[in-house]
């Protein structure tokens, strides 16, 4: 392969060399034009962390490879609609996952051991066989330093909701203070965050 | 919570965008959302930061079947009509290529050729100076042909499939058409070889091995390649570790043996 390299880095592997976001805006634009190449790209490119984000919520490996698979597939579908100006393919893409996974935790709750106290207490993600990426070490490592920025309220309610995939009224009862506190704090906790994180539209 | 007071609202926009709102909660929050810009543009922020959250987690490998079903779907499965308003709102840099309606036409998937081309001719002229970029789309090309392959295997009225551990590690599993005259090996767990080495795909029968190509294994040890050449009914397919650029015929024990019947 060509190497045109300059700065002492290693351009093998071409997908890591072009930014994320453009990458994935690129990728989108062509599986919009029905490039099915384009979206076993995005596919091999972004799956490993969709899937990670919904076996935290699932737990159970078969639903949430079937839940992935909804995923993708609505990705599939609906890349024509997908608007970049209101937002990020990876927001896009993770904002269709968590949403999926929660109405899936939600749908099977019935059969679901629900352990209140997994919410809070799992936070720090088990490390899977898989190497982390620097990208996602240092994505983590925002996420765990902005995280300590919150109080602990908004950091138990934030953690339960999203990686508990808790709704804000099972939130209440796990923490025991009222709902509407849990919704004030699940929002400061959130514009908290997003400050921390310098996210800005 | 029917209540449309915008502090009642705004406080939602948290547990809205983390989704932890009730589905009567949601759709007044959705209802709302189309008159409040303010509104809006907190959740937009909030979804950014609730996604940034998402991309934090361990990754977990998906099984090489997630791939294959899913690349098997979207060959048949339609995709919806863009909106209007948010195509045309595109920065479309592609002019000198076909519309978007006009290619949308073609996008059939048993037309796809001729799509791909005007696709992968557009990137390349959008990535001027990209080196790599072109090579992605070359590689993505062979990829879709590949993948094509496997699909019509997988699809072939006497597709048979057939599994093995692969030595030092790993599964394999062998999907083959005697009627396409076409194999594919897909595996999971596969280590990774030093730069010098590469895996080599070979069938073998009384004649002896001839090569059916080479591969390297992908970063998490899933992988899967369709055979170069030509399947024969009763043909032995294996796997060698060669020295890169591959032999002309194995120098090493296979890791991987499996027979098609």
């Amino acid at each position: 392969m060509l190497r045109l390299v300059t700065r002492e880095t290693d351009v093998e592997n071409d997908l890591e060399e072009l930014s994320p976001a453009q990458l994935q805006r690129d990728l989108i634009e062509r599986i919009a034009d029905g490039d099915q190449g384009a979206f076993s790209n995005l596919y091999d490119h972004i799956a490993p962390r969709v899937l990670g984000l919904v076996t935290r919520l699932l737990r159970d490996h078969s639903q949430s490879e079937e839940v992935t698979q909804e995923v993708f597939l609505e990705i599939w579908q609906t890349a024509p609609r997908f608007d970049p100006h209101k937002g990020a393919v990876a927001t896009w893409i993770f904002t269709m996952a968590h949403r999926r996974a929660v109405d899936r935790v939600r749908a099977s709750q019935a059969s679901r051991t629900r352990d209140t106290k997994i919410g809070i207490r799992d936070y720090d993600p088990e490390y899977d066989n898989v190497a982390e990426s620097v990208e996602i070490r240092i994505e983590h490592e925002k996420v765990e330093k902005a995280m300590t920025r919150l109080t602990e309220l908004q950091r138990q309610a934030v953690t339960l909701a999203y990686y508990g995939g808790y709704s804000h009224t099972e939130v209440a009862t796990i923490l025991d203070v009222p709902v509407g506190t849990v919704k004030t704090r699940l929002r400061d906790g959130m514009i908290r965050l997003r400050d921390e994180m310098g996210v800005a539209s | 919570m029917s209540s449309t007071d915008d502090n009642s609202m705004n406080n939602m926009a948290g547990a809205f965008a983390l989704d932890a709102l009730s589905a009567e909660e949601r759709s007044a929050v959705e209802a709302h959302l189309g008159e409040s810009e303010s509104m809006q543009k907190e959740v937009a922020e909030m979804r950014e930061t609730a996604s940034l959250l998402g991309r934090a987690v361990t990754p977990v490998e998906p099984s090489v079947a997630l791939k294959l079903n899913l690349m098997t779907l979207v060959a048949s499965t339609p995709q919806l009509p863009g909106a209007l308003a948010s195509v045309s709102a595109l920065p479309r840099e592609k002019s000198s290529s076909p519309t978007t309606s006009e290619r949308k036409a073609q996008s059939r998937w048993f037309l796809r050729p001729v799509t791909i081309f005007a696709a992968a001719a557009a990137s390349v002229a959008l990535v001027i100076g990209g080196v790599a970029v072109a090579n992605t789309i070359i590689d993505a090309d062979a990829k879709l042909a590949q993948t094509n392959q496997l699909v019509a295997i997988n699809a072939s009225n006497d597709f048979q499939q057939a599994s093995v551990d692969v030595k030092g590690g790993g599964h394999a599993k062998l999907v083959w058409s005697v009627e396409l005259g076409s194999s594919a090996l897909l595996m999971d767990g596969l280590a990774l070889l030093p730069s010098d080495k590469t895996y080599q795909l070979w069938y073998i029968d009384a004649a002896g091995a001839r090569s059916a190509g080479t591969f390297a294994a992908a970063g998490n040890g899933s992988t899967w390649r369709v055979l170069d050449g030509t399947l024969a009914k009763g043909d032995t397919v294996g796997v060698t570790v060669e020295p890169s650029g591959g032999s002309t015929s194995p120098t090493t024990d296979p890791i991987i043996i499996v027979t098609s019947t």
